[in-house]
């Protein structure tokens, strides 16, 4: 039975860690880029998605110009991994932008992040597509 | 035709001296009496009013009493002795019909006293009746004017008599009271005034409409003539210009008098308002002040702090960020909303070192803006340069520290979307539930670090078990479930030379400190034994010896034994003790209890050896009575149950381990409760491994806790799990965050073709399973868990809770 030792938090975790005699916290960790067409925009993320991260996701997709552009694609080439809380996440944009009478979708989905998806019976809901270039054209 | 308004609601002695005046001057240089009472009566109905300002009276009587078909104006002479009298309606305004009847006119004046004016006025004729208006035995009346008033409420005790008809007029007019008021004019002539109104006059207003009917009866008085004299019309008599005179001083001293005394009330009754908010503060100081001191746990603590100082700020939400520090000393962030819904916090980040959040943050001091947007400190730092898009809106901004010894516990923020809201006095009111908080804080905190220290000597006293090349062992200790003093049972597993290992369960009688230090002295004199290399029978032997020794009359039990992994051998012997079980590679179970020597410290010392096979494949288990004796159950009972538990299908041991106390114990147990379980695998390459971590229940947590599990399973050569398990890891520590709040351990095991992962808090509740419908947000989490591992469950433990999740590897 071997016990690993147990590691105290280090500078590789993302963890709000505090200063001495203050309470501010540290930072999120997605990479997030946009490129904004006419009609619409689109979100490239780098990064799992995740209860960490989903937050700042969102905070992104927030902008009254994000809320805005007709059609959000979230490109999701470089998104290994997507938890519940980006599931959240998606539904959450999916919902809100389809109300205000937008689009959203979603492209270039890695298999395990499909399944996650079909798992939860999500695959219907939203719109997926192989890639961009498919998704820009679907809309 | 008037500017002169009386909130007849509200009629005080102000309005009784205006109400005076103001009559004089309408009824002055009227040419005859019928004019006079016509402008008494609409002086009345134009002027009172309700406190909205409309007319309080549906309709206005002035009725006159004199000598029967003599108006005042044409009268010449003294009415003779004895002559009946007329009673008539002089003036009137409104709507009520009845009064109709009574004509202003000489030929249908009616006679009093008559049936049938008490029949066609009743109310008035009664009253008038009180003044001596209708008895035919008085004509001169008093040499004063004898005035009075009354309320007639409609219905109540006064419209008894009242026909049912006039009775129907009076409620179909929604008259709710009737107010009468009158007096003498001159000798053998008398007046009336009746009001009937929407409103219940208070009975009150008799006292002051006297004074009124006084100056009615002046005022008439100032136009008519008595019959009995023959001065000629125009001026009154001299000495009543002075009289009069007086009265009009009198009448404005008591004017401003009267406005004096209702500015002066006004100001008390404002002073009382506010004697009662200061008194409600106080109350709600003192009451937030009783709570926070008396809260030890943390979390309603900082929920009380935050709701009582939103209160007293009159913000419209408020937040106390607080500093925790965890069990290894690092220190992280949290926060408690008040007044406003926790999610609409969720999606920002945390507050950083911003002009406007540094002097909180950094304990330097409180910061009060009536405008926030408008504050040079505001809106400096990218990305959002204020507040992010979709927070609350804040004008009013007021932030407070939490400070003890300049060390910063935590700070309040409070926010209100209009601005100017918070004053210095909110200021002060937050500044002391502050302080408040701090000490409560300070007092949680040492009580939390008390509490953990007597958990860690809990824990000491169980020690973690060192890892042995060819078993697998998991341990317990749990307290009593209705105690929550130390025992004195242990447990205890010594790595030997040669492939031996030492196996030792144990029980000093009693509670408390005392059993706890025997069985400390006991456990270490064994350790020493054992490495001396002693035989089980020596070992219980020389520690029987010390017990008579250290505590001569303390009744301790104890099971020792030595397994020799190379040659599969149990040796054992027994000092009083429940016997060890042993379920052999086919299942087959039996307790060790052939040869029982006494407990320790008592009789004869002698302690037979016996020796059994525990091949790979076969289990050990050593207990404490409290996990088969209860009260209300024999223990032969619970012996049988614990043999039928191991004679069934085996597991994972930890798993099996939580298996045997819930099934046995269930959280009844009376005694403590210490066991050793033991494994011997059938394929010692297939070794148990174990990745541990700790957490802060911050977000943080999630993407390290993945990465940890992805590591160990491609080390395990489990590649192709990863995915899974990273998900599975992800979903169980993100729940404990969000949910459980409390730092938490993640644990996880590859026991032959299992992967177990455990996520551990400190948190009561119990994960549950909800199916979210697609589209709908949340609840995903413990569900996609549901649908990847093979199994999963919860189980509790002291002070929290267990989430654990298998898969299968094959």
């Amino acid at each position: 039975m071997t016990r690993h030792q147990e590691r105290p938090y280090g500078s590789d975790t993302t963890a709000p860690l505090v200063e001495p005699n203050s309470l501010l916290p540290a930072g999120p960790t997605l990479t997030l880029t946009s490129h904004r067409g006419p009609r619409h925009a689109v979100v490239a993320v780098n990064g799992p998605i995740d209860y960490h991260t989903a937050p700042q996701l969102l905070g992104h997709l927030a902008t009254e110009d994000m809320r805005n552009v007709p059609l959000v694609v979230l490109d999701l080439t470089r998104v290994d991994f997507c938890d519940s809380s980006a599931l959240g996440a998606f539904v959450d944009l999916h919902r809100r932008r389809t109300g205000a009478g937008n689009g959203f979708a979603l492209a270039g989905l890695h298999p395990e992040v499909e399944r996650t998806l079909e798992l939860t019976r999500l695959a219907t809901v939203l719109s997926l597509h192989t890639s961009v270039k498919d998704a820009l054209h679907a809309h | 035709m008037q500017d002169v308004r009386f909130d007849l609601s509200a009629f005080g002695l102000g309005e009784m001296a205006r109400c005076g005046a103001g009559l004089r001057e309408a009824v002055r240089g009227a040419p005859s009496p019928e004019t006079a009472a016509q402008t008494v009566a609409d002086f009345f109905h134009d002027s009172m009013v309700d406190a909205r300002s409309e007319h309080a009276c549906s309709a206005v009587g002035v009725f006159l009493v004199r000598s029967a078909g003599l108006p005042a104006a044409t009268a010449a002479g003294r009415p003779p002795a004895g002559r009946a009298r007329g009673l008539s309606l002089a003036g009137f305004r409104g709507t009520y019909a009845p009064w109709r009847a009574v004509t202003r006119t000489g030929p249908s004046t009616l006679p009093v006293p008559s049936a049938q004016a008490a029949r066609d006025v009743p109310l008035v004729y009664q009253f008038l009746e009180r003044l001596g208006a209708c008895t035919s035995a008085n004509t001169d009346g008093p040499a004063l004017p004898a005035v009075d008033a009354e309320v007639v409420y409609v219905p109540g005790g006064w419209t008894d008599g009242l026909e049912e008809e006039l009775l129907a007029d009076l409620v179909e007019h929604s008259v709710r009271s009737m107010l009468l008021f009158g007096g003498t004019l001159w000798p053998g002539e008398w007046f009336a005034v009746a009001l009937l109104s929407h409103l219940s006059l208070p009975v009150e207003a008799t006292d002051l409409f006297r004074a009124v009917a006084g100056s009615t009866g002046l005022a008439l008085r100032s136009v008519t003539r008595p019959i009995a004299e023959r001065s000629p019309a125009g001026r009154p008599p001299h000495g009543a210009d002075a009289a009069l005179d007086l009265l009009k001083t009198m009448e404005s001293v008591v004017a401003q008098c009267a406005a004096r005394l209702q500015s002066t009330v006004a100001e008390l009754l404002c002073a009382t308002e506010e004697l009662r908010e200061e008194a409600a503060i106080v109350e709600l100081l003192q009451e937030a002040g009783r709570t926070l001191a008396a809260e030890l746990d943390l979390d309603a603590l900082v929920q009380h702090a935050v709701d009582a100082a939103t209160r007293l700020s009159g913000a419209a939400f408020g937040a106390f960020f607080y500093n925790v520090l965890g069990q290894t000393g690092e220190s992280y962030l949290l926060y408690v909303i008040s007044g406003a819904d926790r999610s609409a916090f969720d999606g920002f980040p945390m507050p950083r070192n911003t002009q406007v959040f540094e002097p909180t943050f950094r304990g330097l001091g409180v910061v009060r803006s009536h405008d926030v947007t408008a504050d040079p400190r505001y809106g400096h730092n990218a990305p959002h340069h204020g507040m992010p898009k979709g927070h609350l809106p804040v004008r009013s901004y007021l932030a407070v520290p939490v400070t003890s010894r300049g060390t910063v516990l935590g700070g309040f923020f409070f926010g209100h979307p209009e601005p100017g809201v918070f004053t210095e006095r909110h200021e002060r009111l937050v500044t002391r539930v502050a302080a408040q908080t701090a000490v409560a804080l300070q007092n949680a905190q040492a009580y939390r670090r008390e509490r953990q220290a007597a958990m860690e000597l809990q824990r000491h006293l169980l020690p973690t078990l060192p890892p042995v090349a060819g078993i697998v062992s998991a341990s317990r200790y749990l307290p009593a479930a209705r105690d929550r003093d130390v025992g004195g049972d242990w447990v205890d597993l010594i790595p030997l030379p040669e492939g031996e290992v030492a196996l030792i369960v144990g029980d000093v009688m009693g509670k408390g400190v005392r059993a706890a230090a025997v069985m400390g002295q006991i456990r270490t004199a064994c350790r020493a034994y054992t490495q001396l290399g002693l035989a089980p029978s020596q070992v219980l032997q020389q520690l029987s010896v010390l017990v008579d020794d250290i505590a001569p009359g303390c009744i301790t039990t104890c099971v020792y034994a030595v397994l020799d992994t190379r040659r599969d051998r149990l040796r054992s012997a027994v000092a009083g003790h429940l016997p060890p079980v042993l379920r052999d590679p086919r299942g087959r179970v039996s307790f060790l209890d052939a040869q029982v020597g006494p407990p320790l410290g008592v009789g004869p010392r002698r302690y037979p050896q016996q020796e059994a096979a525990l091949p790979p494949g076969a289990r050990l288990l050593l207990y404490t009575d409290g996990l088969v004796e209860r009260r209300g159950r024999p223990i032969d009972d619970g012996l049988r149950q614990l043999r039928e538990l191991l004679s069934g299908p085996m597991g994972e041991i930890e798993a099996d381990c939580d298996l045997l106390l819930d099934t046995l114990a269930g959280g009844q147990h009376d005694d403590d409760i210490a066991l050793l379980y033991l494994q011997r695998p059938e394929d010692t390459a297939q070794r148990i491994t174990t990745v541990v971590r700790d957490y802060a229940p911050v977000s943080g947590a999630v993407p390290d806790a993945r990465l940890v599990v992805s590591q160990a399973l491609r080390e395990w050569g489990l590649t192709r799990l990863v995915n899974d398990m990273m998900l599975i890891a992800d979903e169980m520590v993100a729940n404990a965050v969000r949910h459980a709040k409390t730092p938490l351990r993640v644990e996880l095991r590859r026991a032959g073709e299992r992967i177990v992962l455990e996520v551990t808090d400190s948190s009561p509740e119990e994960p549950r399973l909800i199916i979210s419908p697609p589209g709908e947000f949340g609840h995903r989490g413990i569900f996609l868990v549901d649908a990847i591992a093979t199994r999963w469950g919860t189980r509790w433990i002291d002070g929290g809770k267990v989430v654990w999740a298998e898969i299968k590897t094959s």
